[in-house]
Formats: C-alpha cells, structure tokens, sequence
C-alpha cells in the first residue's frame, strides 16, 4: 500500500465517521449532556427497510399541531404533580429562554416530530411493548440536552 | 461469442487473419469469459455479504447490547478497508470486492450507529450521511464499486429528501433533471480529464435521472409550482457551476452531451413554468393538449439523445436504459390518450399497434446507432 494512497484512505474513513456523527448528532448529545425526563406513551406501530422493526410511539401528553404552518416548533415541558411525568404546554415557534423544552419539527398539523418517535427493538421486542402499550402500562424514558435535543433511552413499566 | 466467431469467419474469408491467428483470438476471449465469471461470482459475493450485514443489523439482535453491535459492524467495516488496500498490489479483482464490502459494510455502520441511539425510523439524512461517506471513500481509492453505491444511495437520499421537502411533482422533476445536468457535467469532466472508469456510471445515472424528471414533466396532472424553494436555486447554482467547469474543461464529445443536457434542463423548467391549468371542465383543454405534444417530443428526443450517446461511448446499459424508458413512456401515454376514447376489444387492437410500432423503431433504431461503432 503506497503512502500517499494510504493517507487519502484514513481520511476519507475519518470523513465517514465524522459524518456518522453528524448523522446521529441530535440524539448523541441528547444522551451525553441530556436529563432525564419520564413521558406517558401509547403506541401507533411497523418495520424501517434498513433498520428492522420497531414501536412507533405517540405521547398524549404533548400538544397537537393545528396550526397548519411548516416549520420548527418548540414544546416547553412541566412536570404534572399527580402522575410525576412531564407534559407539553403548548407549541410555539421562537426557542424558550430556558429549559426544559423539546426541539421539534412540524408539518403544520398532528403531533410535532421531535425525534423520540420511534424505538427500534427484536421484532418480539417490539410485540411484546406493543402489548404493554396498549395496556397502558408503559412510560418512556427521554434524555433532553440543553438544546432541547431529545433521545428516547428506554421504556420503564409504570 | 457467437458474434466472436462470425467475425473471425468473415476475416479469415477476407484474409484478414489466417486459422491459427482466430483460433488465438477466440482462445483469449474463451479465457477473457472465464476472467468475467470470475468478476461476477467476486462482485456478487461482495454483494451479498455487504447486503447480509445491512440485514443483520435491521434484525436487532437484542442478545447482544448496543455498543457490542456498533463495536462489531465498524470492525467488520475497517477491516475490509484495510484487507482493500493490502490486496491493492496483487489482485484487482480481490481488491474491488474489498472495496464493495467496505462501502456497503459502511452503511451498516451508520444504520448500526442510529440503531443504537434511538434515531427516528424513516430519516433520510441517514441515508445522505452514508452517500457522502461512500463518496469520499470512492474518490480516495479510485474503487468503480464504491461510486455505484455511492451514487444509488446518494439518488435514493436526494429523491426522497425532495420528495419529503416540497411534496410537489413539479418540483421533484425539476429537482430531477437539475441533478441529472450535475451528473452528466461530472461525466463529462471525468471522460476528459480524470479517472476515466468513473465517467460511465456518473452518465447513467445523469441519463436515468433526466428520463424520470422528464416522464413527471410530460403526465397531465402535473400543476404549476408556486413558487421556487430554496433547494431547487441550489440544485440551479450546482448545476451551472458544474457544467460551466465542464464547458471550459471537457473535450468536444463532453461539451455536446453538457449542451444537450442543458438543453433538456431549459426545456423541463419552461415546460414548468407554462403548465396550463386545469380549468375543471372534462376533457384536455387545447392549450393542455399543446403542452402534451410538446412535452411528449422533448421526452421522446431526449431519450433518442441518450441512446445516441451510448453508442458513441458504447455502453449497452445506456442504451438499453434510454430505449426502455421510451417504451414505458409510450405504454403509459397510450394509456393514458387512448384509454377514455376507446373500449375493450379495439383499445387493446390501436395499443398493440402503438407497441409494435414502437418496437420496430426500437430496433431499427439500435441497429442503426450501433452500426457505425461496430464498423471502426
């Protein structure tokens, strides 16, 4: 292997991890600066081509878009008193002074997507949390950077 | 080989060459076959076991903890790297499926990497950040294997980005053709000036992807957009700018095909831009039939472009992309002219004559475009 060759190769494979990293960024720095924060979840469902299955998760105790405007949307969070988990107050579309908040994007109408939509699991895995789901039994996990960056890190029975 | 040995024929009838001189000839292209299954077998295997990776990690396998997973898929994916550039020296045909496995094993890594990190399912940037990667890797190693990954994830990752962003036929073929210019100029600066191998797949895809834009202009129900998002300027800019490089830098035969593309690109947006609308009254309105018309010969003379350049580079895939296409494109336009005048038995009669007609110059039109190649 010549030199010059050699060295071109390392860094086009530094180029890819680097790229891998930014790939998965969000979610990354979500699990390393984020805190904890635990969300009641239902499920909705199904199967990505490249990555298997999984649970497609949707959150009752955060807001619904309706406003039929595109773009990024930001949830502040509070924590009810009576179930101990956290909740969406509204969506607004200037990022808050402080947390704890979520980092979303929205097509203008249904819930905003906020990168903790989905967690990949064995397909009994993921037949298995489905049951539990349904049953109401489930809440999920969330780590939250400062950003409002989030990573669904596992769901706890309740 | 058939073709082979009614050639050696005909010369050894002209005196062109004697019995022993064929014999050698056939004797090379007889080991030349043997060389090409070994290639297949090789690229095949490559294939299948980057493929088997991608798959392994969409099983999850929960035996086995997160960080394992990601631990062992870059193993698997550095060291086909590595084994790649030991092998550079002895044999090619290792070597370039050294490299398929390291390009395709790199996607493992990066569906591996979102796996564990809870990514959400269906993100097309995941799909981008693995085209980029296997790019950069393509150019550092001059691997052909590595850039039709590249290039078929990287299309993958830009026509399901563009199709997530606008939702808008009209601007998905825009976009379309807009990357098809980008590609063909990347072709044509390859041909002329550096790493040869790599013109081809870049025109394909360029051919492939100008046809699909053009197929989306020419269906009726195609709006006017409303306005110009931001990714279309920027496939606009990339597209001018490449193919200017490849004006000023190209040899004649680049120029032609950068010209042509050009061409396609002014006649897709205009065709665009002009799209009648739809009144709401049953039937083609006069001016949507003229955009029909229109339509239907900038995609017909595309495609009869395209097949042109094949035989001018003599490549059989793009030829038989481009006369593919216009066959689809004609069984879906006959569809749709015919299909509200005419019923049962005489729709299939006038289709079966379209289809025959369309066949016939098909072939004649093959026969004609190679003619000339297989005669120097």
């Amino acid at each position: 292997m010549n030199r010059s060759r050699a060295i071109l190769v390392a860094v086009a494979v530094v180029v890819q991890v680097l790229l891998v990293v930014v790939g998965v960024a969000p979610q990354l720095s979500a699990r390393l600066t984020g805190t904890e924060y635990r969300f009641a979840v239902g499920p909705v469902d199904p199967i990505d081509p490249f990555r298997g299955a999984y649970v497609q998760l949707g959150y009752p105790g955060l807001p619904v878009d309706e406003s039929g405007i595109e773009g990024d949307a930001y949830i502040p969070l509070t924590r009810d008193g009576a179930t101990d988990l956290w909740r969406g107050t509204a969506i607004q579309r200037l990022r808050p002074d402080r947390g704890p908040f979520l980092a979303c994007h929205t097509e203008g109408y249904g819930p905003p997507r906020c990168g903790i939509e989905s967690l990949f699991l064995s397909e009994e895995g993921a037949r298995q949390v489905a049951d539990e789901l349904r049953a109401n039994r489930v809440v999920a996990v969330v780590r939250v950077d400062s950003r409002g960056n989030a990573a669904i890190v596992r769901l706890v029975t309740s | 080989m058939a073709w082979l040995q009614r050639e050696l024929r005909q010369w050894q009838e002209e005196g062109v060459v004697d019995a022993l001189l064929a014999e050698r000839i056939a004797g090379r292209y007889a080991a030349g076959r043997g060389m090409a299954l070994g290639r297949l077998a090789l690229g095949l295997g490559a294939t299948f076991v980057g493929i088997g990776l991608i798959w392994l990690v969409a099983t999850n396998l929960d035996q086995l903890s997160p960080l394992t997973r990601i631990v062992g898929v870059t193993a698997v994916w550095l060291s086909a790297v590595v084994i790649a550039e030991v092998l550079a020296h002895r044999s090619a045909l290792a070597t370039a499926a050294a490299r398929l496995i390291a390009a395709l094993a790199a996607g493992a890594v990066v569906f591996q990497a979102a796996q564990s990190l809870q990514v959400p399912a269906y993100t097309p940037s995941l799909l981008g950040v693995w085209a980029a990667g296997v790019l950069a890797y393509t150019y550092a190693t001059s691997g052909v294997g590595p850039l039709i990954v590249a290039i078929v994830t990287g299309t993958g990752w830009y026509a399901w980005y563009v199709g997530e962003r606008t939702g808008d036929p009209a601007l998905i073929a825009a976009s379309l053709v807009l990357a098809a210019a980008v590609g063909t100029a990347i072709a044509a600066l390859h041909e002329s000036r550096w790493r040869r191998p790599f013109a081809r797949p870049w025109r394909q895809v360029g051919a492939l992807l100008a046809l699909v834009g053009l197929f989306l202009v020419a269906l009726p129900s195609t709006d006017r957009p409303q306005s110009i998002p931001l990714l279309l300027w920027v496939g606009i800019a990339a597209a001018g700018l490449i193919g200017g490089l490849a004006l000023a830098l190209g040899d004649r035969q680049g120029r032609h095909e950068v010209l042509a593309i050009g061409a396609v690109t002014a006649a897709t947006l205009s065709l665009l831009a002009w799209s009648p609308v739809d009144p709401g009254q049953s039937g083609l309105t006069a001016m949507q039939l003229i955009h029909a018309v229109v339509a239907t010969a900038v995609y017909v003379l595309t495609a009869a472009w395209f097949a042109a350049v094949s035989a001018l580079h003599d490549d059989p895939h793009l030829m038989t992309l481009s006369t593919g296409a216009l066959v689809v494109f004609v069984t879906v336009q006959s569809f749709a002219i015919f299909a509200p005048l005419l019923s049962g038995a005489a729709l299939f009669l006038v289709l079966g004559v379209v289809f025959l007609a369309t066949g016939g110059l098909v072939i004649r039109g093959r026969r004609r475009l190679m003619a000339p190649t297989s005669e120097v």
